[in-house]
């Protein structure tokens, strides 16, 4: 298992470095450039030209590039440059933000999903099984920003129960922090239950079928313990795999509902180091999230062996 | 399965413990507003109302009527985007003019009336080798450093040759700066520029404390109303700035504390506004502004500095054979309809040239050039054209407007093609030489910089090196004159342009457009100020 881990783990590194130079080639050629975004509109051509060479933008790209790849491997992802700091510290900085919606929106999907699911799958064509799967559907087909917008009118604008803007840190307050993240994280968790209760309802009615269900049934053992100790653990197993899918999504999903509650995360910071064309802040971001991305999968994986000896053993 | 459960609610309880980390915030030596109580300064006021080539004497100006009222509530302004550079010697971003005047002032400012206005300096003389400004005693900056004449020339020197140096050009005809004594400072010339007052009435104008000079990127200190609070603010999401005690004339600020968010998505901004959360916001759509103001909202910044307007770069028909027609580019100017522009589109005023009226730069007697349909065609069929495609670029930010001109020009047999380029490179796009036509903006402040950027053969955004002998003449005589002598002169000159349909003018945009909630009060903007709505005198009721 350890070796498999290990052998994994290898396995993401050219990826990396892959994706960091496809960021790196993405970022320097988008045009308008950083200096305008600096200076202004009307920068003149020598200003302009003295900022580019300040910031090391008139050496070749490979230079460039192994400049910063040569930083990023000690740890320093360079200065923003437009918050004029270490990317590293930015990052640090929003990292509790983002954490915050992806885990809080995954375990409202997560709980949710997992429950609605299982009532669904317990009485399949019943009329709560179809309500559940109506609701799931749409669920599915309701995107998370404009269900981030819904909320934000309705329960911040018009009633005033949540603030429509702004993060405040646990550590300051933890009940305007709860406040802060509950509708982000509803926005982002009531997609990722439709999700999961399509999974879970699905997954689950196969494993009831299963003739070990059905024999444990006929010995007479009470339904919730049928379900509790031998479904559901058999009908996780591809309801994670949705799950760990999910979690890169709802990181990515974090992009537009940080925007919409203007919340300073990660996502935020990324859209903003497009705008502003700030490559140092882009490339550190984007790396992060891949890295998020591929230690997510990597845990999933691994995952499978808790759940299913099987899958350890082939 | 037990064991599984536990695992999974444990990865996620750790996780969910590390993501309520709280956010660290930074807090950098800073300047912290002083507690003494403010000194009462009654500095003589003075203002250039008549300017010669040779010495001009200073007009006093009346001594402020205003009582002073101690500054009480916090006005919350959402704003468009996050500071990049709180050095405003280092930056010519319009809309970070909203950071700026909280922390710094300028050595002269611009009044109601339009005309220059005392502010760090209380009067002035103007020669036309020199400008020699009287300076306000008793002003300190919000580290305790004093304001005086030697702090002015190591601004003025840091402007013309801080690295990159942004706005040296601003200070071109400024050979050197020196401190006659402690309070008065001269500005030698290389030859008298007229532009040069409005420039310092503008970024290239704010008094950095020179102790803080080096670290100004990050930490703004200046001698303004506010000073910047780090210890409460938040990088890139939350700017405090809490009145300074020792502010020469405490009536200016109406507010104790002035909070500045960060916010780049514009519905954001209006939940903000709508949930009180905010008093003010950067609302630069009108369809969204004129949602606010039916719920009560009010709309201010009608009249900004600059705005933008079609420029016809190639008059000599090198791309476009029939743009060299000037009955072909009158055509166009006639089929805008200006005041429809303003009633669906654009936040501002509607106007055919740049400057308005009462402002240096206004022509006079213009020929009319409003919306006129019928005379449009008329025109375009005496110039023999029936079909023409002009090819345009347009960022996203300003595709509608792109859009509503190739409504206006299609009547006329005119199809507008619109080519995307990428945000924030329209500024090089109109330079480039690759477009007859283009929707470019204009920041100017005074006509001289507005002539010589894009009427002069060599003008920036004149690509295609077209040469109108009449303007360099009128230019020639009239850039080294005072304001007094010279308006009539680029007002000439502004009226050619305008009548040879040079540049198609739509009207006074706002560049940084703000709706303050029914709470604020005394919100204003100025026509010239780069600053978006003036935050001093503002109060929020509660």
């Amino acid at each position: 298992m350890l070796k498999y881990g290990l052998t994994r783990l290898a396995a993401t590194v050219p990826l990396l470095l892959a994706m960091s130079v496809l960021v790196f080639l993405v970022a320097t050629i988008m045009p308008g450039g950083i200096a305008v975004v600096l200076l202004g509109d009307n920068a003149s051509p020598e200003t302009v030209t003295v900022l580019e060479a300040q910031l090391g933008l008139n050496d070749p790209l490979p230079v460039q590039y192994a400049r910063w790849l040569g930083n990023a491997l000690q740890g320093n992802l360079g200065d923003s440059w437009t918050l004029k700091e270490p990317v590293v510290g930015v990052i640090v900085r929003r990292m509790p933000v983002t954490l915050s919606l992806a885990v809080g929106g995954m375990l409202i999907g997560i709980i949710l999903g997992l429950m609605l699911g299982i009532i669904a799958g317990l009485r399949p064509g019943s009329g709560v099984d179809r309500l559940i799967t109506l609701i799931a559907s749409i669920g599915v087909a309701m995107p998370a920003f404009w269900l981030a917008m819904l909320l934000a009118v309705y329960f911040a604008v018009q009633l005033r129960w949540f603030p429509a803007i702004g993060y405040t840190p646990l550590g300051e307050d933890p009940v305007k922090w709860l406040r802060s993240i509950t509708l982000p994280c509803i926005a982002l968790g009531l997609p990722t239950a439709a999700l999961i209760v399509r999974q879970m309802r699905s997954s689950f009615i196969t494993v009831l079928q299963s003739r070990y269900i059905l024999a444990a049934h006929a010995t007479g053992i009470p339904l919730w313990q049928v379900v509790s100790r031998y479904a559901l653990r058999n009908a996780l197993v591809p309801v994670v795999t949705v799950i760990g899918f999910r979690l890169a999504v709802v990181f990515s999903l974090s992009l537009a509902v940080e925007q919409v509650f203007n919340l300073p995360g990660i996502a935020s910071i990324t859209i903003r180091s497009v705008m502003m064309r700030d490559i140092p802040l882009l490339q550190g971001t984007v790396l992060l999230t891949a890295l998020f991305v591929v230690v997510t999968n990597l845990l999933i994986d691994l995952s499978y062996g808790w759940l299913n000896p099987r899958v350890r053993l082939a | 399965m037990k064991r599984t459960a536990l695992i999974l609610v444990s990865v996620l309880v750790l996780a969910l413990m590390s993501a309520c980390a709280t956010t660290p915030t930074p807090v950098p030596a800073t300047p912290v507003p002083a507690t003494a109580a403010p000194p009462q300064v009654s500095a003589t006021a003075a203002a250039t109302k008549a300017a010669s080539a040779t010495t001009v004497p200073t007009v006093p100006a009346a001594p402020a009527t205003k009582a002073p009222t101690a500054p009480q509530g916090t006005l919350k302004h959402a704003h468009a985007i996050a500071p990049s550079s709180f050095n405003p010697h280092q930056s010519q971003v319009l809309l970070m003019g909203t950071y700026y005047q909280m922390v710094y002032e300028t050595l002269i400012a611009v009044g109601k009336d339009g005309k220059l206005a005392p502010q760090l300096a209380t009067e002035w003389q103007i020669t036309s080798k020199a400008i020699t400004f009287k300076l306000r005693q008793g002003v300190v900056f919000h580290d305790g450093t004093p304001f005086n004449a030697q702090a002015v020339v190591t601004n003025l020197n840091d402007v013309k040759s801080g690295t990159p140096a942004p706005l040296k050009a601003d200070l071109a005809s400024v050979v050197s700066v020196e401190a006659l004594d402690e309070m008065t400072v001269r500005l030698n010339l290389s030859d008298f520029d007229p532009a040069l007052m409005i420039s310092l009435s503008r970024f290239a104008g704010m008094m950095v404390s020179p102790t803080a000079l080096k670290t100004a990127d990050k930490i703004p200190v200046g001698t303004g109303p506010w000073a910047y609070n780090a210890q409460d603010s938040k990088t890139d999401t939350k700017y405090v700035f809490d009145f300074f005690l020792k502010y020469w004339e405490p009536s200016q600020a109406g507010v104790a504390r002035v909070e500045i968010y960060p916010i780049l998505d514009l519905a954001a901004r209006v939940n903000g506004l709508q949930s009180g959360e905010v008093d003010s916001a950067n609302i630069g759509v009108l369809a969204t502004r004129q949602q606010l103001e039916a719920k009560g909202f009010k709309g201010v910044a009608e009249v900004g500095a600059g705005g933008f307007a079609v420029h016809i770069f190639d008059r000599q028909g090198t791309q476009v054979k029939a743009l060299a027609d000037k009955r072909v580019r009158q055509a166009l100017a006639m089929s805008i309809d200006r005041v429809a522009y303003f009633k669906t589109l654009g936040i501002g005023v509607p106007s055919v040239q740049p400057f308005p009226a009462g402002y240096t730069g206004n022509a006079k007697d213009l020929m009319d050039l409003s919306y006129n349909p019928t005379r449009a065609k008329a025109l375009m069929t005496e110039a023999g054209v029936s079909n023409l495609e002009l090819n345009v670029p347009s960022g996203a930010a300003v595709l509608p407007t792109n859009q509503a001109l190739g409504g206006f020009f299609a009547p006329l047999g005119v199809n507008l093609k619109i080519s995307t380029i990428a945000p924030g490179t329209i500024a090089p796009e109109c330079a480039s030489g690759k477009w007859a036509v283009a929707w470019c903006p204009i920041t100017e402040g005074h006509p001289k910089t507005f002539v010589e950027n894009r009427l002069l053969k060599n003008g920036i955004y004149n690509p295609f090196k077209v040469e109108n002998p009449r303007i360099e003449e009128l230019y020639a005589k009239a850039k080294n004159l005072p304001d007094e002598q010279g308006a009539d002169l680029w007002g000439q000159i502004i009226k050619i342009a305008v009548e040879e349909g040079n540049i198609l003018f739509i009207g006074n945009e706002c560049g940084n457009c703000t709706v303050v909630s029914p709470k604020v009060q005394g919100a204003e903007s100025r026509y010239g100020v780069d600053v978006g709505y003036l935050v001093r005198g503002v109060t929020v009721v509660k």
